[in-house]
């Protein structure tokens, strides 16, 4: 696709003789919304830990604006500006809000750990820019939290958006979400999925997503995953209506 | 940030305080016990931040100790000594941390268990005895600082109540940095860490020099104290009573290295009857203190007025209790969560 800031080819993972994910092609336009849908255990999550780095490719590669990431380990990808959250955000109960956001600026921020660990002027007066970056996100994202708040005190909903944020702190040019809406109510979804519409467009998302509704109103283009494969590809009201995404998921859902 | 040293600054200044009210034996007691205090917070930083857990501080300590006196005795300055000996401690760290940051859990314990081992195999052998003096160790020449003979105790002691404040400022700067964050992050989970740009066997390998160094510290303190130094002093099971002592005074709490050290230096004064006995005291005092407070006994301390408040407030509410509404993210900013 010409624009597309992540071209995924023949990709596929291997873990001894399980095909998490099998050739699969992916590519995400430039500012674009990209959701990837399928049931479970279709390499989703695979798939966006292939493109992150945290699993190696057993064939195929991943591209990010043009060049090869394969080589690339993932902090290396973070640094380019590929970030990503994780189903489980893993943050750190002890601290607040913003020092948990501001984890995600750590590759930004320029000051020694030298000088940090001495309290030296400019380590401080990076804090203070950091800490106020922490709180405009808050901000932009319309998250209801005060920053000061102890991140153990939230729950799901608000941690997952504080996961979101840690992430969206960086303005990463390609930020990949793991199921942010896993485990939460519709009223939640509806503030992510929010959250998400105020910065579309600004930077390229990749979504794992198993709520539906969600997917159709917030991505540009869906892929479906199933058995490691792509079987859908294209705009969401075309793989809404595909027979094999029907066969595979919705009507697998609608089982249910 | 700095507000959470207050508990341990405090704590420094009373010891400050009271000091000069102490015998010289008193003093030097108080001397070893913050010099292992020192190398206690160093290890705190590790098992409570970075979940490293570590059985060579004592072994740090050893090369601190050892490279100062060495030093000192062919004629350097104490300061110098000191400095070097320190270096020495952090760089052993970090050589050690290089292959073992790629092991995590047990796996890296039981690499630093076998350092430690060397170490002390190394101290007392016959392969160094020309430099470490085997068995019967080292004696330690009397340290001058600033024109101050550290052969007084109480000059000495004032020292090392200077040095681990600073170490203690230190670590509490660092934990509540951008660094300290990033450790965290990898302590919880290293896959997000490293998601976030973190290089989390660089991180590792620094914390740990780190906390070695700080051990060095401890150790250079511990042989001006001693005036004398051997393997013994800085065995394997001194390393254990460091851990020991970090998990009965609290991990990751400000006060909890010095009040674990506290504990297991003042026990064998206090039990002195019971030298054959000493290790069962040990192990009961470290078994009831994780029975009763696992957080350590400082953070039983610090949560019995939040648990008491916790009851007074359930006998006024009634049955049907308080606060139990958490915050929703579907709420507008109106509603924000307050802090």
């Amino acid at each position: 696709m010409t624009g597309s800031i992540l071209d995924v080819r023949q990709a596929s993972v291997h873990f001894g003789g399980v095909v998490a994910v099998d050739e699969v092609n992916l590519a995400v336009g430039a500012g674009s919304t990209h959701a990837i849908i399928g049931p479970n255990g279709a390499g989703k999550t695979t798939l966006l830990n292939a493109i992150s780095g945290l699993v190696p490719l057993s064939g195929g590669e991943v591209l990010f604006e043009g060049a090869p990431l394969n080589k690339l380990r993932a902090r290396q990808r973070a640094r380019l500006g590929v970030v990503r959250t994780f189903q489980n955000p893993a943050l750190i109960d002890a601290l607040t809000v913003r020092e948990n956001i501001q984890v995600g600026l750590y590759t930004q921020t320029k000051s020694s750990s030298f000088e940090e660990a001495l309290g030296l002027p400019r380590a401080l007066r990076r804090e203070r820019e950091a800490r106020a970056r922490a709180d405009a996100v808050l901000e932009e994202l319309r998250i209801p939290v005060e920053g000061s708040t102890p991140v153990g005190a939230l729950p799901l909903g608000l941690r997952k958006a504080v996961d979101i944020a840690r992430a969206w702190v960086a303005k990463p040019k390609l930020l990949l979400l793991d199921e942010p809406t896993a485990g939460l109510d519709e009223s939640e979804i509806g503030e992510i999925e929010s959250a998400l519409a105020r910065v579309k467009g600004e930077i390229s998302v990749v979504v794992i997503a198993h709520h539906l509704d969600f997917v159709m109103r917030l991505a540009d283009e869906v892929t479906v995953l199933e058995f490691g494969r792509v079987i859908a590809n294209g705009p969401p009201t075309e793989v809404r209506s595909d027979p094999a995404v029907i066969a595979a998921y919705i009507g697998a859902a609608d089982d249910d | 940030m700095l507000r959470r040293q207050i508990p341990a600054t405090v704590a420094c200044l009373v010891l400050a305080i009271i000091a000069p009210f102490f015998s010289g034996y008193a003093v030097g007691v108080l001397v070893h016990l913050v010099a292992l205090a020192i190398a206690a917070v160093g290890l705190d930083l590790i098992i409570s931040r970075a979940n490293m857990l570590s059985f060579s501080h004592a072994a740090f300590m050893a090369i601190g100790a050892y490279v100062s006196v060495i030093l000192m005795r062919n004629g350097w300055e104490f300061i110098f000594a000191a400095l070097v000996g320190i270096a020495s401690a952090a760089i052993a760290g970090f050589l050690l941390a290089i292959p073992a940051s790629r092991l995590s859990g047990f796996s890296f314990a039981l690499v630093t268990f076998a350092f430690s081992a060397v170490v002390t195999g190394l101290a007392a052998g016959s392969q160094l005895i020309s430099i470490a003096g085997g068995e019967s160790g080292l004696s330690v020449p009397p340290g001058k600082l600033f024109g101050l003979n550290l052969f007084n105790p109480h000059t000495l002691f004032y020292m090392a109540l200077v040095l681990l404040l600073a170490t203690m400022l230190v670590c509490t700067t660092l934990i509540y940095s951008r660094t300290g964050r990033a450790f965290r992050t990898m302590k919880e989970s290293e896959a997000v860490a490293v998601a976030l740009g973190v290089n989390v066997a660089g991180m590792k390998i620094g914390v740990f020099a780190l906390s070695a160094g700080i051990a060095g510290v401890g150790g250079v303190v511990l042989s001006q104290a001693l005036g004398a130094i051997s393997a013994p002093t800085f065995s394997l099971e001194q390393s254990t009573i460091l851990v020991a002592a970090v998990t009965v005074g609290g991990l990751g709490r400000s006060l909890g290295p010095l009040v674990g050290i506290t504990i297991f230096v003042l026990l064998p004064e206090i039990f002195q009857g019971l030298q054959d006995y000493s290790a069962l005291v040990f192990a009961a005092v470290f078994v009831v203190t994780l029975i009763v407070a696992p957080n350590g006994v400082v953070g039983l301390v610090t949560s019995f007025p939040s648990s008491v408040r916790q009851i007074l407030a359930r006998k006024g509410e009634g049955p049907g209790g308080f606060g139990t509404q958490t915050p929703s993210l579907s709420s507008d900013n109106s509603s924000k969560v307050a802090s």
